[in-house]
């Protein structure tokens, strides 16, 4: 097939200006009145309270090293076998929301956080839900350094006839006073 | 994200995105449902890519995850023949090609589009998809081979 006549076709599809300009007026009013009302807005407050979050000013957040050590951790992808399995209804409790804040919590706290702070405590992990709906949630985990916290992002990706799965799209970790 | 970098992202990604949506969907109106719900996202989501093409790689997977959302939610589409008004085409071949893609099922059009227009290879539009590699290699056969027969016919 020609390339070169396929991009010509589809370059004449475009969204609507005025598609575009809504999307602007959305965020110029605070995305209060989003097509999905409520539902919508109260997954926004989750994020718009990490919105106003600023990343600590610390080396600990500015470190490349860090964040490139930990971004493989953040968009997990499920393996064909493990999903595989999921469908076949083996891997209950696998993938939901609990499951996967402790596998990101262990992996982050393997990677290391440095200056040997971590975000596993003597009795866990201390955890607690700052914002959750059906498909989004935000929780705040201490660390070791009472002046430092992490915030994870958690988004329900639906899956087949699963009650879907769950996968980390951010973190911040946020020094107390700089919000 | 700031007002003027989420502006800008929507000048360079709200027609990629709206022409996913499309490809799934093949109506107007909801495609750009999912333009801006994708959009949404990233603003909502304010968080860190790698770069660019880690950014558009994750809309696209977004894009796709919420066109089917938004199949399942609607299930409908719009006739063949309303099709064209979509689109302006500078050819008569174009809107062929147009017309066969479109007519194609819905789990080969978002592929060919991702692998013929934005120019993915085949594992990474298996990537996007979520799909296995063997599985994008056999569509876009299929495809090809109907999109062949329509264009002959036309």
């Amino acid at each position: 097939m020609e390339r070169e006549r396929f991009r010509r076709t589809f370059s004449g599809l475009e969204a609507s200006p005025q598609a575009k300009e809504a999307l602007l007026h959305m965020i110029d009013e605070n995305t209060n009145h989003t097509r999905r009302g409520m539902r919508r807005a109260a997954r926004l407050a989750v994020l718009a309270a990490a919105t106003v979050c600023l990343l600590t000013a610390t080396a600990l957040a500015a470190s490349g090293s860090l964040r490139a050590a930990v971004m493989h951790l953040l968009f997990p992808r499920y393996g064909q076998g493990e999903l595989v399995e999921i469908g076949e209804g083996h891997r209950t409790g696998s993938f939901d929301r609990t499951d996967v804040l402790n596998t990101f919590l262990e992996r982050f706290d393997r990677e290391g956080l440095g200056d040997g702070v971590t975000v596993r405590m003597a009795d866990g992990f201390h955890k607690t839900v700052l914002e959750e709906s059906e498909d989004a949630a935000a929780v705040a985990v201490e660390t070791s350094d009472p002046a430092l916290r992490l915030e994870v992002y958690l988004e329900r990706v639906d899956y087949e006839d699963t009650t879907g799965l769950w996968q980390v799209t951010g973190y911040r970790i946020v020094e107390e006073g700089t919000e | 994200m700031t007002r003027d970098e989420f502006a800008l992202a929507v000048e360079r990604y709200a027609d990629m995105i709206f022409r996913v949506a499309y490809s799934a969907l093949r109506r107007r109106e909801d495609a750009e449902d999912v333009m801006q719900d994708v959009l949404l996202k990233l603003y909502r989501a304010d968080r860190p890519f790698d770069s660019e093409e880690h950014r558009k790689a994750w809309l696209i997977r977004v894009a796709v995850n919420e066109s089917r959302k938004a199949a399942r939610r609607y299930r409908r589409a719009a006739p063949l023949e309303e099709l064209p008004e979509t689109a302006a085409f500078d050819r008569s071949e174009d809107r062929e090609l147009f017309l066969a893609v479109m007519a194609l099922p819905e789990k080969y059009r978002t592929a060919v589009y991702l692998h013929y227009y934005e120019g993915y290879s085949v594992r990474e539009v298996a990537a996007l998809t979520g799909s296995r590699e063997s599985t994008v290699q056999t569509r876009l056969a299929r495809a090809r081979e109907l999109l062949r027969k329509a264009l002959e016919e036309v």
